[in-house]
């Protein structure tokens, strides 16, 4: 690998961290249960469960579990975490393949019209065994099947990590959307008509 | 408890990102466009040279069909300005060599593409150089007595990689 492939893995690698860092840091101060008064307050407050909103979670949830993390779902969030990891490197993985077996394909191709156009000539695969071009060929195009699976694949895993942050979200605010009753009943007695009508509010604490 | 699980959470998915990047270097970088310009990585290495095709000529009609008796000296050592016949020039000589016959009821030069002489569509088989040294060697091959017209045949070498350019091209008539 290039020297300078090594220097711009290691820059966004640290550009990364210090990204989800820093947006790890926004997320904690700007949430209600992390601001404030500290005290016995503080205690009873983080009780209840906060309303959230759905859209900005699942913002969060780009990165690799954040968003179950966030919401409370541990285990959600490290087999999220794990697929999107997985799935995003496969993405750069068979990417980088497909170029590479790219390249391959074109140097044999351009070295068989050049050494010997009248016949098919038999490469050396890097991966294995000889190769003529035409095979060459299929191998590039088995890599570019190969990333668009990889892509389909992520968009799925991204797709139900979505759902279920969104569920998540969604059990939450329920939760913490306060309820009002009304009731009114009419009784007439013998010789007196009694109405009642009664207002109550509910909020989970 | 809650900001410490979230933030801890958000740490993880940071650490496991950066984990990619990390494992992200084991994937091989694209080859530069000479990469097979390079006869090392050619299975044969260097093309062998054609042998010559002495003569045909047409046996009396057996059960088998009219029998064709293809004459061509595949000793690569003996022209006078060098090899002449067929030779690799990777091993010095010509014992490694096979020989692939192709026959056409259709003139070759009217092929249009030189690549039509090693189609296999016109592939009829192969000897091996069983007889090393010896020249001319004799090869017979048999036509369907149901034929009659022009036939036209060539030969190349192969050494187990790579096929020579095709010998001269000699024809005959089945009457």
């Amino acid at each position: 690998m290039a020297i300078n492939n090594k220097i711009l893995i290691f820059c966004v690698t640290c550009v990364s961290i210090v990204y989800i860092l820093c947006n790890a840091n926004l997320v904690w101060a700007e949430n209600p249960v992390n601001s404030g008064d500290k005290g016995e307050l503080e205690e009873l407050y983080q009780e209840k469960d906060e309303s959230m909103y759905a859209p900005a979670i699942i913002a969060l949830d780009i990165l690799p579990g954040a968003g179950h993390f966030y919401t409370g779902h541990y285990y959600y969030g490290i087999v999220f975490a794990t697929l999107k990891i997985a799935g995003a490197y496969s993405i750069y993985y068979y990417w980088r393949y497909w170029d590479y077996r790219r390249s391959l394909y074109r140097s044999a191709r351009d070295a068989n019209r050049k050494l010997d156009p009248d016949h098919d000539l038999l490469f050396d695969d890097p991966d294995g065994g000889y190769k003529t071009v035409e095979e060459m060929k299929h191998e590039y195009d088995r890599a570019a099947h190969y990333f668009t699976l990889a892509v389909i694949g992520n968009v799925v895993v991204y797709a139900a990590s979505a759902l279920f942050t969104w569920m998540h979200v969604r059990e939450i605010n329920e939760k913490s959307i306060p309820v009002f009753d009304i009731q009114y009943s009419s009784a007439t007695f013998n010789d007196t008509c009694e109405h009642r009508c009664s207002v109550s509010f509910t909020i989970r604490m | 408890m809650k900001k410490i699980n979230n933030s801890a959470g958000l740490l993880l998915s940071a650490l496991l990102l950066a984990g990619m990047f990390v494992v992200c270097g084991c994937v091989d970088d694209p080859v530069g466009k000479d990469y097979y310009n390079d006869l090392d990585k050619i299975k044969g290495g260097q093309k062998p040279t054609p042998p010559v095709l002495d003569s045909l000529s047409l046996e009396p009609l057996t059960g088998d069909g009219y029998p064709v008796v293809v004459t061509f000296s595949s000793d690569g050592n003996d022209g006078p300005e060098g090899p002449d016949g067929a030779f690799d020039p990777d091993s010095g000589t010509n014992n490694n060599l096979s020989y692939f016959f192709y026959g056409s009821t259709t003139d070759p030069a009217s092929f249009g593409d030189a690549s039509g002489y090693y189609d296999e569509l016109y592939y009829i088989g192969y000897v091996t150089d069983a007889e090393a040294g010896v020249d001319p060697k004799d090869v017979t091959i048999y036509i369907h007595s149901g034929f009659s017209g022009e036939i036209w045949f060539w030969i190349t070498s192969w050494d187990g990689g790579r096929e020579s350019d095709h010998s001269n091209v000699e024809s005959v008539t089945i009457p």
